[in-house]
């Protein structure tokens, strides 16, 4: 966990410096991923010529981070449906950043020093893990994290079984272990079928508007857990509701004709995004972090904007994505389109580090590679 | 803390346009530049002569900038508390406080709280703000409940409300914010106001959607 500290006087900061007496700061963007990076120098406590060691961070982070960056965004203009990967990408450039720092003997700590508030990086579980749902290795890192709050989860759930409700009997666990096999059967290419895309689209739309009719009522103290719950819950939706998307359409576009195109319930299961950015649900999480995170009024503004922006961006991916399975009109060519920005922008991260000569040193060609390997973009 | 401390904190890294604002509402009927025209006043000037306005001030009342602040929190404390709704009932008959109480009391908090930083100042007067339209909007009735967000906050309305404010008193009726004198506590409030809200306004953060 990040721990929050406040300094008075450089005194306070000296403990944080690292060799050379560098510490280094991040300074992320709207969608929370890394804009830029400072190495941030305090002068009276240098011995040696920092400028070297500046040098070399400056240049494997810093100029590949915002090349790299800048690059995914210029990617990002051309088609519709990238939101998704893009999100990806940058989680895999943090993460070589992480297996970089920890290879080159910079600790984590020292990336997060500046960082707002302890708390604030909630969101950050929220958003990096919601944007993992669509490859297995990455929902599968979802998923640990999920499992470690399973007690929970199964603690929540239970309460909601009212006797004066329906039974709803999908537990959380359930759902969670058929998204990851429905995942793990298209990397196998043994894909499922429209049938059972439907069934799992169903399925998780129905606990979904479960939990923001719980969270609404108030009935868990667990406000921490709902809301990841929720908004996790809501990026699976949004995955397999886009795949069903395309199952559906190239199953049935020739026999529908002029008609509906898409499945008659698709707009009850879209209408939940919706229902995660009304004015309640709004208000209960700008109270729950003034009261319960005890976050200043700006620090606030972001939790709940983030928050606000990550559903808004939910129910988005799946309407381009239906944009782009109309206009493409071919199933191959969307395969296509999606492997040539998996391409794309692989090609670009991987011309952005050689150009800041970060595979120049080993040990962060080897993060690099397995960073790669893991998020699926090799 | 030093006016010119307090001043930094609040100007120092203003936006272009929103400067500008804030230059065109002092320059309104608070602040007099005899010389030069509005258009003219960059930065430095306008922080030479809010300096000087608030020296004047502190000569006048007595008190340092520290006191005039605490003033001007409890003046809003004051203002705002008059309609407040404290509890509500929901369907089951069930009483429980409102949004808005909780969030004046939290306000309350930081008001009474020792050794406060400017930050939590501007909390207070973010809270505060957003009370007070709600209260605008609904007309000077009792208020449950408000918007948090930053635009909802519109400082002409804020000002002009202020101005009309009666103050509680038992016999006959007097205004709540005195503003013929000049260098007073009342006016010297509605400037801080001006200067916590174009701060909060420099500082927003806004979403994509």
């Amino acid at each position: 966990m990040v721990e929050e500290v406040v300094i008075h006087t450089l005194e306070d900061l000296k403990k944080f410096l690292e060799q050379n007496n560098i510490s280094e700061l991040v300074q992320r963007d709207q969608l929370k991923r890394f804009k830029k990076f400072y190495n941030v120098v305090i002068e009276e406590y240098t011995k040696k010529d920092p400028q070297e060691a500046i040098e070399n961070l400056g240049k494997v982070i810093g100029k590949s981070l915002s090349n790299a960056n800048g690059k995914l965004d210029k990617i990002g203009k051309k088609i519709g449906d990238i939101n998704l990967q893009l999100n990806e990408h940058s989680n895999m450039l943090n993460k070589a950043l992480k297996l970089m720092s920890d290879n080159n003997g910079i600790a984590e700590k020292s990336l997060k020093i500046m960082q707002n508030v302890a708390k604030v990086q909630n969101v950050c579980l929220i958003l990096n893990g919601a944007n993992l749902c669509a490859t297995c290795v990455g929902f599968a890192v979802m998923n640990e994290k999920l499992n470690k709050i399973s007690k929970d989860i199964k603690e929540t759930v239970k309460l909601i079984k009212n006797g004066n409700e329906v039974q709803i009997d999908y537990e959380f666990n359930k759902i969670t272990s058929e998204h990851a096999n429905m995942l793990d059967s298209r990397k196998t290419k043994k894909y499922y079928t429209e049938e059972q895309m439907r069934k799992l689209v169903d399925d998780e739309y129905n606990l979904l508007v479960m939990l923001v009719d719980a969270y609404k009522k108030n009935i868990t103290d667990n406000t921490d857990n709902m809301i990841i719950l929720m908004y996790s819950l809501a990026g699976m939706l949004s995955v397999s509701l886009r795949y069903f998307d395309e199952e559906y359409y190239f199953n049935n576009r020739e026999t529908i004709g002029d008609g509906e195109i898409w499945h008659s319930s698709h707009d009850k299961w879209v209408s939940v995004f919706d229902s995660l950015c009304e004015k309640d649900i709004i208000e209960s999480i700008q109270d729950y972090a003034t009261f319960d995170l005890k976050l200043g009024t700006m620090q606030v503004d972001a939790y709940y904007l983030s928050l606000y922006d990550q559903a808004k961006e939910y129910k988005e991916d799946i309407e381009y994505n239906q944009f782009l399975i109309k206009t493409l009109n071919n199933k191959e060519s969307l395969e296509n389109i999606e492997k040539e920005i998996k391409e794309e922008t692989a090609n670009s991260i991987k011309m952005s580090f050689e150009e800041a000569g970060a595979f120049e040193d080993e040990a962060v060609a080897e993060a690099y590679e397995k960073a790669m390997r893991l998020v699926d973009l090799t | 803390m030093t006016v010119k401390e307090f001043l930094e904190f609040i100007l120092d890294d203003m936006d272009e346009d929103i400067y500008e604002m804030l230059r065109d509402e002092l320059t309104n009927g608070y602040l007099q530049f005899s010389y030069v025209e509005k258009s003219e006043v960059t930065k430095g000037f306008l922080l030479e002569k809010l300096h000087d306005y608030f020296d004047k001030v502190e000569l006048k009342t007595g008190n340092r900038i520290k006191v005039l602040l605490s003033e001007y929190m409890s003046d809003w404390k004051n203002l705002v508390a008059r309609r407040i709704i404290k509890e509500e009932k929901d369907k089951e008959g069930n009483k429980s406080f409102t949004r808005a109480k909780k969030y004046y009391d939290y306000a309350s908090e930081i008001r009474y709280a020792k050794d406060i930083t400017l930050e939590q100042r501007v909390d207070f007067s973010r809270i505060v703000f957003s009370l007070y339209m709600a209260e605008i909007n609904e007309k000077k009735q009792g208020v449950t409940n408000f918007d948090y967000s930053v635009d909802v906050i519109n400082i002409d309305r804020i000002l002009q409300s202020l101005k009309t404010e009666e103050a509680d008193v038992k016999i006959g009726k007097r205004k709540m914010f005195n503003i013929s004198s000049k260098y007073g506590t009342d006016m010297c409030t509605m400037v801080l106001t001006i200067l916590f809200y174009f701060y909060i306004k420099n500082n927003e953060l806004k979403g994509e959607y």
